[in-house]
């Protein structure tokens, strides 16, 4: 991306997001397939261990995680007003939406079809986020390292420890490992 | 006037809470709305239901579902607005100490210890999907063609429409 963005720019950006935000069902994670493909794979706008910095932020914040990894996204991507567009772009078909299924909601949720179609694509949804796990997993996990702290991580997430503190814990692992290797030289 | 503003600092406090996940939140929401009496209890139970029907994300959906329903489509964004506007805030300061330190030598070597446990967490949440949604031969069946399309460098976004349209035939 360009440092001084055109009005050009900020459309392109918001039109991704808006893509994204119409295609994400459930917040936070679910975003991460479809940022992953938009972002590292066709414009390699960032790269994935990015994307995977902007997650690892957005789940440490007070805030919508969805909203605050579209923000960090479009504040890497052109600054300040370009956060602004990203959030706006990825909230609004959720909010259009909204808007026209509450008029007639009693309808929306009794209907089969629908039903069928959220079954379908809940289970899609958990498909490519696996799929999003292993290609991040390949850009991050590359040494032992990693891997351990990966395999220390993942008894605590399944059992429901807060994901703020599994981040703080591995923040303070990186902390210490700089710290110990610095008095070793 | 007085709705709008109220919608707003409700939502801006449930924005602000939502700490890992709006589906957390969602007793503290449910509660708040219904001591107010803005919502009868059959109404938060439908606000979950559509919220988790359609694209987007859950505190957001609630909130407008909640302000359309109270006030129309101007209620509807005074509490979207609202429950995002932690979100602004908090960012717009954050992220320009994030991408200003990142590459500095503290910030990198804290990257280096969260970088390998954020794949843990994504895990986690499809352990968590996983097990709410794939009830069948024909869900796993989806789940996995999902999964290996998009390791085939497919568009996720094709991939979860194509599976709701085979879902609404198939599944209904």
């Amino acid at each position: 991306m360009p440092d001084s963005l055109k009005l050009r720019d900020y459309l392109r950006v918001f039109r991704v997001m808006f893509k994204i935000g119409l295609f994400t069902f459930g917040g936070g994670y679910a975003m991460l397939p479809q940022m992953s493909a938009e972002f590292a794979e066709r414009c390699k706008w960032l790269k994935p261990e990015e994307i995977t910095d902007i997650f690892a932020v957005a789940q440490s914040l007070p805030g919508v995680v969805a909203v605050n990894a579209s923000m960090l996204t479009g504040y890497r991507l052109g600054g300040r007003k370009c956060a602004f567009v990203a959030a706006l772009g990825s909230t609004l078909p959720s909010f259009l939406a909204l808007i026209f299924v509450t008029l007639g909601y009693q309808a929306f949720i009794e209907n089969r079809y629908i039903a069928g179609a959220m079954a379908g694509v809940r289970a899609a949804v958990a498909g490519t986020l696996a799929a999003t796990v292993f290609k991040l997993g390949k850009t991050t996990l590359n040494d032992r390292w990693g891997w351990r702290l990966f395999a220390l991580a993942l008894p605590l997430t399944l059992l429901s420890v807060n994901p703020v503190w599994i981040i703080l814990g591995g923040m303070a692992a990186g902390l210490a490992r700089r710290a110990v290797t610095k008095r070793i030289k | 006037m007085s709705v709008l503003l109220e919608l707003f600092i409700i939502f801006a406090q449930i924005g602000f809470l939502t700490f890992g996940g709006g589906m957390a939140m969602l007793p503290v929401m449910q509660r708040i709305l219904t001591d107010r009496g803005l919502m009868t209890l059959q109404e938060t139970i439908d606000m979950v239901a559509i919220s988790q029907m359609t694209p987007g994300p859950f505190a957001v959906n609630a909130a407008t579902f909640a302000g359309m329903k109270l006030a129309g489509v101007w209620g509807a964004a005074a509490a979207t607005l609202g429950v995002m506007t932690p979100s602004f805030v908090i960012t717009a300061l954050v992220s320009h100490y994030f991408f200003k330190f990142k590459e500095s030598a503290l910030v990198s070597s804290a990257l280096s210890g969260i970088r390998p446990v954020v794949p843990a967490l994504i895990l986690a949440a499809v352990w968590g999907m996983g097990a709410a949604s794939l009830t069948d031969a024909w869900t796993w069946a989806v789940a996995l063609i999902s999964c290996g399309l998009v390791i085939k460098k497919v568009n996720p976004a094709w991939v979860i429409l194509t599976a709701g349209l085979l879902g609404a035939l198939l599944l209904s």
